[in-house]
């Protein structure tokens, strides 16, 4: 009488738990690949807003991605946004201090002004095209946000990242205290106070 | 127009513009940001498969297995007590430093039996008296005799 053994599975235990953390590892890169794609270019222009810089912003916007990708993967998909503009907000801070640093190095050997402003593009010349718009209203809305980007630049740093988390981006409130890594009544505090700038500067533009 | 309507009206304005700027972007800079998150992606997929199943159980093996033998010898070598050099490789480097050090010309070395012989007649010499001494001891013997 022929018997026949019992087939053993093709996977054992220890594979098939590698098969179920590949499988979940590839959907955490999905979504992670649509939470990235959704806030690149959102992260970019904040980027650029504060550092007035395409290189810089590029870059920051890069060691953000890396950064989120290589250490946070793994945290719920909620977190990904605070943490996210997090490491955005502490590069464009180390990218403003190395500016700073520099612009003093170079005004201490007597080089240019110092204050980093000849190394800035032209505000109006870089403002990207409204293409949706019509001429007219393509001039009025370029000029509104060079308007904008530039009373946001007059504000403290704290009160800037405030309003661009919470206004430009639509985090909410306790996201923005995580990404900015302090308490919400902080957020509230510096919103408050960027807004009351912000009317006052914009008050001609905006009313 | 109370301020909270103000407040209202221009952040929604901001977020007007600001979304617009963004819709508004150079294709370039957008070509870039999606290349830079599929690199990003990309990265952290590699270290996963390669680092991190395959090579992260057999590392820490080895690192215990090296600490361990480290040790071994360590105590070992407080048992024996510290293990004095041979006195071979001490005097070899004596003598072969200042061969390598000195600008002499190696033909001097090639030589050196030579001169150690003629150092050893030259030292014989020394110690032996002068002839006209012995003669003047002898003739004292004689006298004394």
């Amino acid at each position: 009488m022929i018997t026949f053994r019992a087939e053993r599975a093709p996977c054992g235990p220890y594979k098939a738990s590698t098969f179920n953390r590949r499988g979940r590892f590839l959907e955490t890169s999905q979504e992670l690949n649509r939470f990235l794609a959704d806030v690149e270019r959102r992260a970019y222009r904040i980027a650029q807003m504060s550092l007035r810089s395409h290189e810089d912003a590029q870059d920051a916007v890069q060691d953000a991605m890396f950064q989120l990708v290589k250490s946070y993967a793994t945290r719920p998909a909620a977190e990904w946004a605070p943490l996210f503009y997090r490491i955005l907000q502490s590069r464009i801070r180390d990218c403003q201090r190395r500016r700073k640093v520099r612009n003093r190095v170079i005004s201490f050997f007597g080089g240019q002004r110092g204050d980093g402003d000849d190394e800035l593009p032209d505000p109006i010349a870089s403002a990207p095209d409204l293409a949706t718009a019509e001429p007219s209203e393509q001039v009025v809305q370029a000029e509104a946000m060079v308007a904008l980007e530039k009373a946001l630049e007059e504000l403290p740093a704290r009160q800037r990242e405030a309003f661009m988390l919470r206004i430009l981006e639509g985090l909410d409130v306790a996201q923005t205290a995580q990404a900015m890594g302090c308490s919400e009544g902080s957020v509230k505090t510096h919103l408050s106070r960027a807004m009351h700038s912000l009317r006052e500067s914009l008050g001609e533009h905006w009313s | 127009m109370n301020t909270l309507d103000t407040d209202e009206k221009l952040a929604r304005r901001a977020r007007e513009l600001f979304l617009a700027s963004v819709a508004g972007l150079d294709a370039g800079v957008v070509a870039r940001l999606r290349e830079t998150r599929l690199k990003a992606l990309e990265a952290a997929e590699a270290p996963r498969s390669a680092w991190g199943q395959g090579w992260r159980m057999p590392a820490s093996a080895m690192a215990l297995v090296l600490v361990g033998v480290v040790g071994g010898a360590l105590w070992w070598n407080g048992l024996t007590g510290p293990v004095a050099a041979p006195e071979s490789l001490n005097t070899a480097s004596s003598e072969d430093l200042p061969i390598v050090l000195t600008s002499d010309s190696l033909d001097m070395y090639a030589d050196l039996d030579f001169y150690q012989w003629l150092e050893t007649q030259d030292k014989s010499k020394a110690a032996t008296p002068p002839p006209d001494q012995t003669d003047d001891s002898d003739d004292s013997d004689d006298v004394g005799g």
